[in-house]
Order: C-alpha cells, then sequence, then structure tokens
C-alpha cells in the first residue's frame, strides 16, 4: 500500500478514531493520540486485510490509550504487556447521565466494559470485535453476550432497589 | 420477560443515557504525516530472529494455556546468544575466564515497542543486597532419542497416527544448519517436538479438551452477511479433575516420561473452565528454570502437555555478583534469561497479549526502581542453541509482580555476543521436505 492509497483508504476512518478516543481520553489530547494511532496503522499497513481497516485502528487505539495513561500514571514502561481492558470508557468519561445506569456500567468488569463499549457506542460488529481483540469470532460473540447479560442484570437490579 | 429483549432494552438504555461523543475534528494532514514516517525494525523484532538464529524454537513453549501466565518467562525474555568457555578448572570461586571484555552493547532498557527508541534507567532500591555469592551452571543434555520420547508420549497420551518429519534450514552464527521437527497430528490432537537446541522438548494439545455450549443465538455482520456468528452460548459446568486427581494424572505423565518428581513439586493453579499444573526439572534439590506443565480443559481432558527429555548437568561453579550489581545489567538485553514457571504463577501478564505493539514517544528516558530480588536460576543459550542454566536473579521493579530474569554470573565467564544488526527483511522459507516415520 503506498502513500496515496494510505490516505485514501483511512481517510474515511478519521470521524470514527476521533469519536472512539474522546469517548476515552481528554479531547485537547485526541489529536496527538489520532496522530500516533495512524503512524502506527501506516508502519503495519501491510498487515491489515481489506475490510478490517477500522478494527484495527480500534485495536492500535486501545494500546495507544494504554501505554498513554501509564506514562500520565508515571509507571514507567516495566511492562511491554498493558491491559487494553482497562482502557474502556468509564461511566464519567461517557456522560451516563443515567444513575442507575452509570452504577451498573461502574460494576462491570473492564473487560465487559471494553467489548461492550466498543459494540454499543463504537458500532462494531462480532468479526470486527474478534480483530481488535484479537481473539477468535466465537470468543468474541460469547464475551459480548456475557457482557450483555451482566450489564442487563446489574442494571435491572439496580431499578428495582 | 424475555432475556434477549431486556438485554437489547438495556443497551439502548446505555446508548440513551450517554451524552453525543463531540468529537474534534481530525485533519487530514495526520494521515500524510503518519505516512512520512519512517519504520525501523522493532527491538523485539531483531531479538526474535536472534532465537531464531540460535535455533531456538518456539515449539516447546505453549502459549495456549488461557489465563496462565506462567509460560511467559520464555516468550518474554528473550535469549542472547552466547560462547560459554570456561577455564581448564573452575574450582569454587573461580572466575578465570579465557574471554575478553564484552563488547560495549548499552543500547538503553527493552523497549518492546516496534519503531521508537526509548531509554529506561534502571535503578537499585536501598534494600537490594551487595552481597556476592556463588552458584553452579548447568547444561542441558538430551536423556533419550527423539524416537523412543515420541513412542513413550503417544503410549502415555494413547495417541494414534505417524509422525512427520519436517526439515528446515536455519541461520545460525556457525552457518546453515539443518533443524528438524517432529510433528503428529491425529484429529484435534498435535504433538509436536523440537530437537533443537541439544534438549529434546514435545508440546502436546488436544482441541478436542474445550467445548463450548451450544449455540442460543446467532448474528450476522455487515461485511459478510451470508455468514452466520454464534453472538450467545450456553453456559458449560466445566467438569474439572479434584486437586488430588490432578497430581495424580501430572505425577503418573511426568514420572512416567521421564521426569523425576513428587507430589509436592507440583503446583496446581485452578481457574473456572481450566487446571493447570507444571513440576520444575531440579538438580541438587533446586529448579533448573525448566518446567514440565499439563492442563486440562473444561472437559475434564488434557487440552495441553509440554516437556523436556533432558538431564541437568553442571559443567562449572562460579561466583556471582550482588543483586544491586545485576540491576546495572539490566540496560544491556544481553544478560536477560527466562525465568521459571515458580516466578509466574500469580503475575499480572497474560501471554496472549505479548504481541501487543505500543508507541511511547520517541526520546522519553523512564527510570525504574527495582526494589526485590530473588535468586533464581534462568535460561540462556550459547552460539550453538544449546540450553543452559545459570544463577540469575529475578528482579521486580516497584509495585509491579512480574520479574525479569538477568545472569548475575562474573564477568568473565560468559561471553556476550556483539550486539545485533538488523535482520533482513525475507525471513528464510523452510524446506518443507517430510517424511512419515511411524
Amino acid at each position: 500500500m503506498n502513500r496515496e492509497q494510505f490516505i485514501a483508504t483511512f481517510r474515511e476512518h478519521l470521524p470514527a478514531v476521533s469519536k472512539f478516543l474522546v469517548r476515552r481520553v481528554a479531547r485537547d489530547e485526541v489529536d496527538d493520540l489520532a496522530s500516533e494511532i495512524f503512524e502506527i496503522a501506516w508502519r503495519k499497513r501491510d498487515d491489515f486485510t481489506e475490510g478490517s481497516e477500522l478494527a484495527w485502528l480500534y485495536r492500535i487505539g486501545g494500546f495507544v490509550i494504554a501505554n498513554h495513561r501509564r506514562k500520565e500514571a508515571k509507571r514507567g514502561l516495566w511492562l511491554p504487556l498493558l491491559d487494553v481492558d482497562a482502557t474502556a470508557p468509564s461511566a464519567e468519561s461517557l456522560g451516563l447521565a443515567n444513575v442507575s445506569v452509570a452504577e451498573a456500567w461502574s460494576k462491570l468488569k473492564p473487560s465487559d466494559r471494553n467489548i461492550l463499549a466498543l459494540s454499543a457506542f463504537d458500532g462494531l460488529s462480532v468479526t470486527q470485535l474478534a480483530t481488535t481483540l484479537e481473539i477468535s469470532a466465537n470468543t468474541a460473540s460469547a464475551r459480548l453476550g456475557r457482557a450483555r447479560k451482566k450489564f442487563a442484570e446489574y442494571l435491572n437490579s439496580d431499578l428495582s432497589d | 420477560m424475555n432475556e434477549k429483549f431486556e438485554q437489547d432494552q438495556a443497551i439502548e438504555t446505555l446508548r440513551n443515557s450517554a451524552k453525543p461523543a463531540r468529537a474534534p475534528k481530525l485533519d487530514e494532514s495526520i494521515l500524510e504525516s503518519a505516512s512520512l514516517t519512517t519504520a525501523k525494525p522493532s527491538l523485539m523484532s531483531r531479538l526474535n530472529l536472534s532465537r531464531r538464529a540460535t535455533g531456538f524454537s518456539l515449539a516447546g513453549v505453549a502459549a495456549s494455556l488461557a489465563g496462565v501466565a506462567v509460560i511467559a518467562g520464555s516468550v518474554l525474555n528473550p535469549q542472547p546468544t552466547f560462547t560459554l568457555e570456561l577455564g581448564a578448572s573452575a574450582p569454587q570461586g573461580s572466575n578465570k575466564s579465557l574471554m575478553g571484555e564484552a563488547a560495549d552493547s548499552k543500547i538503553g532498557g527493552l523497549s518492546y515497542w516496534p519503531g521508537a527508541s526509548i531509554e529506561i534507567d534502571y535503578v537499585a532500591g536501598e534494600d537490594l543486597s551487595a552481597d556476592t555469592g556463588s552458584g553452579s551452571i548447568y547444561e542441558f543434555v538430551n536423556n533419550t532419542t527423539a524416537k523412543e520420547f515420541s513412542a513413550a508420549i503417544k503410549r502415555a497420551l494413547k495417541i494414534s497416527g505417524g509422525f512427520v518429519t519436517e526439515t528446515y534450514d536455519v541461520e545460525t552464527p556457525n552457518g546453515t544448519e539443518k533443524v528438524t521437527y517432529f510433528n503428529l497430528q491425529s484429529g484435534a490432537v498435535n504433538v509436536y517436538f523440537s530437537d533443537t537446541n541439544g534438549a529434546l522438548s514435545f508440546n502436546y494439545s488436544n482441541g478436542n479438551a474445550w467445548v463450548m455450549g451450544e449455540c442460543v443465538k446467532e448474528e450476522t455482520s455487515a461485511e459478510m452477511p451470508d455468514v452466520t456468528y454464534c453472538v450467545e452460548n450456553a453456559p458449560v459446568k466445566a467438569d474439572l479433575p479434584t486437586d488430588k486427581e490432578a497430581i495424580e494424572q501430572a505425577l503418573e505423565l511426568f514420572s512416567g516420561l521421564g521426569l523425576e518428581t513428587t507430589p509436592d513439586d507440583i503446583t496446581l493453579n485452578r481457574f473456572e473452565d481450566s487446571l493447570y499444573a507444571f513440576a520444575p526439572i531440579k538438580v541438587d534439590g533446586k529448579s533448573t528454570g525448566l518446567s514440565w506443565d499439563i492442563a486440562w480443559g473444561n472437559t475434564g481432558k488434557i487440552s495441553s502437555m509440554n516437556g523436556y527429555a533432558v538431564d541437568a548437568v553442571k559443567v562449572a561453579d562460579v561466583s556471582t555478583i550482588s543483586a544491586k550489581d545485576t540491576v546495572k545489567r539490566m540496560n544491556d538485553y544481553r544478560w536477560m534469561a527466562s525465568g521459571s514457571a515458580e516466578l509466574y504463577q500469580t503475575a499480572s501478564v497474560i501471554s496472549s497479549r505479548m504481541s501487543a505493539e505500543v508507541m511511547p514517544t520517541e526520546g522519553d528516558i523512564q527510570e525504574i526502581l527495582v526494589v526485590k530480588a530473588t535468586e533464581t536460576q534462568g535460561i540462556i543459550y550459547d552460539a550453538n542453541g544449546k540450553m543452559f542454566s545459570v544463577p540469575s536473579y529475578a528482579l521486580y521493579a516497584e509495585n509491579e509482580d512480574y520479574a525479569l530474569v538477568y545472569v548475575s554470573v562474573v564477568d568473565g565467564v560468559i561471553k556476550l555476543p556483539e550486539p545485533i544488526v538488523w535482520p533482513q527483511d525475507d525471513m528464510l522459507e523452510p524446506l518443507g521436505k517430510t517424511e512419515v516415520n511411524k
């Protein structure tokens, strides 16, 4: 993929990447982190399969955010393996106005919040989730199902209290 | 009320409750700037190639143990190539060596991130010991042939089918060498042998050991509308052996296949839908850093097993540097070793994510305080790819429970290789010569 093809292919994904980031980081950090995401995407452009670009961008985005948060927390770069699930948007970053919804969301495990956010807010299909999270489609579907179920249980439990 | 309907309603409530994402408009110049970035080979890529060059095979390292970080050590701690040469006699405490000064290999801290160069400065905490010590170096030597070992494993694990031999050309510091792998595949069962490094190892896996519940809901995707995927499976109750049963089975298989071990040496890790056990290869009463391991899937069947048909033979008694001085070696990747399974039982690292790549900021310097050091035996490889167990320290940073293992043998005993040069873009293609051996 040459430079022109790269720009043509990824141009349409700029808004989605911006929305993905703004749900997870401060608004004034979106530009810088978006730059990092696309720099990595350029370097790894031969790894993309046609049609999977957005899922890959979200995958890269997860790690960029995780690394960004690590630096922010001044924990250093001890581990190369960062908890991408911890980059899932919080109730605060989503601006959840409903208290019950916010509480139910906060009760979810990070991995459940991550996959649910990618599905509900970033609109990823099961196939795209599999690419983004680097798991099989079956595993993605199972995890998404569990996350949806958990969230509904927490929400309905909270509403009935 | 219908469960699916409730979930759909809950997700709809979630979406409606969130404020609209007022995302800034990204300028297309981001893409133009990104595409001007120059690609650099990553340090991880260079170290991976180094492992291949020494004939080290990852086949014996089972990354199939979901949720368990134990095997991560071997994969996450790339091995330096070195020429291990000892003096004609190496009495206790002697550091006589025929080696010259190690080349200056300072490249900063080990960065697993591609492209960017990060300098990490490791600093020894006050509580680390300044005491020197002593230890022993062991070489792992095969104690049987691949043919005999594979026959024993077939019997023990009741595997049918024939073995296929595959031979590949691998570039090593000594030139092009042929590396042979033995592979047996029988349905979902796969047994993979590696006879490189002078350490015969096997990796067994059985895909039938795991089952997913019956699909209760399917969906299609926009990309492939004619393909359906299951989005919800019925839960499966795991049928795992008890601790007593697992230890008995592990003991029977490990001992039966050549590992000298006892029930006390077998460690179990139990998860909701899997069970894992490992036992170290010991010598002189202590772990060499290599282990056998076995895992059970949710059906209760063995899902994987890995082992080595080796004896640890002492080759030298050596002096060791202090924990404090070992920390100084952390800025030179060539001193890294693989840690033993015991180190990673509770570490918060998931091996399946090791391929992740994150881009830090170029030129960053990170200072990391090392607060804990424990003596251990680390696994390293010489220039011929032979595997050794050497005195090392497992080093822990502040607030971390994941150890990095560094060799603590005094200077002059182990000759470090020249720093790795950039690898060539094209990797060697395997010859793919096959023969069937039954």
